[in-house]
């Protein structure tokens, strides 16, 4: 049986997870584009160090599990993808090199176009 | 390894492709587009659906070319069969159904409640005595040429196709058609665009490596150098022009993150990071190039409008479909294997579509420059290298399938 891993400390990031933790990837991304780049490294180099234990406390739990301040916590990690080419890559907060983001439209499925 | 051989490029003027400069006006002329809607999307297989959407009878999914103006509905009848028709009421040519996907063992036509069986067949019409003496044995949906490869439904408005879509596809064989269509792949997410661009530049872009290096330079040059993507083209094909494939460099370039390698912990879906979680795939024997250790995709092109991205672990298809000479619908899916139950895997699938969609920003961002130049009569012509061969194969393709035998 293996052991349970306890919940990392994140009070002192508390004010980064509260920012971040957005539902979905859509917000997440609009917030991403929306934030300035000390802003998103702020958040991002508050993370880091957390972030390996993070997963691994909530890795134990079923996705359909996760409520409440876990559920806030998954979702400020998420953000993690979210930042990560800013933060490493382009150094600015929208890529430069690459069409809006927000015009590729989030589908439902592979048959999902409405047409009238 | 063997790697040179591998990575090596066909010559130019390989496969009889010829070397010559290719003319531009095939992306913006409105006489050629007219050819194009005639001779290719009324006479070759296309891509329209998952036969998973379909897979109980009743299951409906519909498909819209819009360059043809023509929608057509895929049903699954109570006998197991895929079934496609075009979606215009036999009464007065009403779209019977207006949905994308569901569920109706009988569809109505909302204009004046006409029913149709998923078979087609006219089943009931509201107060058929006021039509006199009308034959609903003559007035089913109209059919529409269907089947099945990969678990791919394929649609062709040829009533006749002059080849079957198994032979449309050679050479990928019955083991890309098993591997393929798994039932253990399901839809995990997709997008769709649209771009004031004709439909064959948003294939073009995905099918040479040759601009890796700059057009992703911010995102993932040092994990997909533009040498490390060998193509080779199928002049025998009549619908897998060529093919694209994308390995690795011996020693990764580039940066390779924190949260790229945490990802890469828990799973294989993101393109770019080399899992350390095994993936089983059924039935990829000859599929998956799985022997050579930095192999990560083989993209093959499925003409006119597909590509198809084979990896382990993960399919991606991109869909182009014309709207006018300059304009297009652009969509890609991604399929995986395995419900996503714990956080480890949600982070590793967010990682890798944010990833991917990151990318394919940068593979859009040229189009739209490029048709204005093309619209303009500035560039009448394009210049294809060694590394693009298999944009001359799409276009020698192309100009073989205006000849209108669907061949």
């Amino acid at each position: 049986m293996s052991e349970v891993t306890a919940r990392p400390d994140v009070s002192d990031i508390e004010v980064e997870i509260n920012l971040w933790a957005l539902p979905t990837t859509e917000d997440r991304l609009v917030k991403r584009m929306n934030s300035t780049m000390d802003e998103i490294n702020s958040f991002h180099y508050a993370m880091l160090p957390k972030l390996p234990a993070i997963i691994e406390y909530l890795n134990q739990f079923k996705l359909t599990d996760l409520a409440g301040d876990d559920l806030k916590l998954s979702r400020a990690a998420l953000a993690m993808c979210e930042v990560d080419n800013a933060v490493y890559k382009w150094k600015t907060p929208i890529l430069n090199t690459g069409i809006d983001t927000l015009r590729m439209v989030k589908k439902s499925g592979f048959s999902d176009r409405v047409i009238l | 390894m063997g790697n040179a051989n591998i990575m090596a490029i066909p010559p130019l003027g390989s496969d009889e492709l010829g070397t010559e400069a290719i003319p531009s006006d095939h992306y913006s002329s409105q006489a050629f587009f007219e050819q194009e809607k005639e001779h290719i999307f009324k006479k070759t297989w296309l891509m329209a659906g998952r036969e998973s959407d379909v897979a109980e009878h009743g299951d409906f999914i519909t498909y819209f070319i819009d360059a043809l103006e023509t929608s057509i509905i895929i049903t699954r009848d109570q006998h197991g069969q895929v079934n496609a028709f075009y979606n215009a009421c036999t009464h007065r040519g009403a779209h019977v159904l207006t949905e994308p996907c569901g569920k109706a063992k009988f569809m109505t036509c909302d204009f004046h409640g006409w029913v149709f069986d998923s078979e087609g067949k006219l089943a009931d019409v509201p107060g058929e005595e006021l039509f006199g003496d009308l034959d609903k044995s003559k007035l089913g949906l109209k059919p529409v040429s269907v089947d099945v490869w990969g678990g791919f439904v394929f649609i062709n408005l040829d009533p006749e196709p002059s080849v079957s879509l198994k032979g449309y596809l050679k050479p990928l064989n019955e083991s890309f058609d098993k591997y393929l269509g798994n039932k253990d792949w399901t839809w995990s997410y997709g997008w769709r665009s649209t771009f004031n661009a004709n439909w064959k530049l948003l294939v073009d872009a995905q099918i040479e490596g040759y601009h890796v290096d700059q057009t992703h330079r911010n995102t993932i040059a040092g994990a997909i150098p533009g040498t490390h993507a060998p193509s080779i083209a199928y002049p025998d094909s009549i619908g897998v022009p060529a093919r694209i494939s994308a390995y690795r460099p011996e020693h990764m370039m580039g940066v390779q993150t924190d949260v790229a390698l945490l990802s890469a912990k828990h799973g294989a879906t993101s393109l770019y990071t080399k899992p350390e979680k095994e993936f089983s795939a059924d039935d990829g024997e000859g599929v998956l190039n799985e022997d050579h250790p930095l192999w990560i995709f083989d993209a093959y092109l499925l003409f006119p409008n597909v590509v198809l991205f084979v990896q382990k672990g993960q399919i991606l298809v991109q869909r182009t479909l014309p709207i006018t000479p300059s304009e297009c619908l652009w969509e890609v899916d991604f399929y995986h294997t395995g419900d996503v139950e714990d956080f480890g895997q949600l982070f590793n699938s967010e990682q890798g579509r944010i990833q991917i969609r990151d990318v394919l920003t940068e593979d859009l961002y040229t189009a739209e420059g490029i048709q204005m130049n093309f619209n303009a009569g500035v560039i009448k012509e394009i210049q294809i290298n060694q590394q693009e061969m298999p944009i001359r194969a799409y276009y020698h393709r192309l100009m073989s399938a205006m000849k209108g035998t669907g061949e």
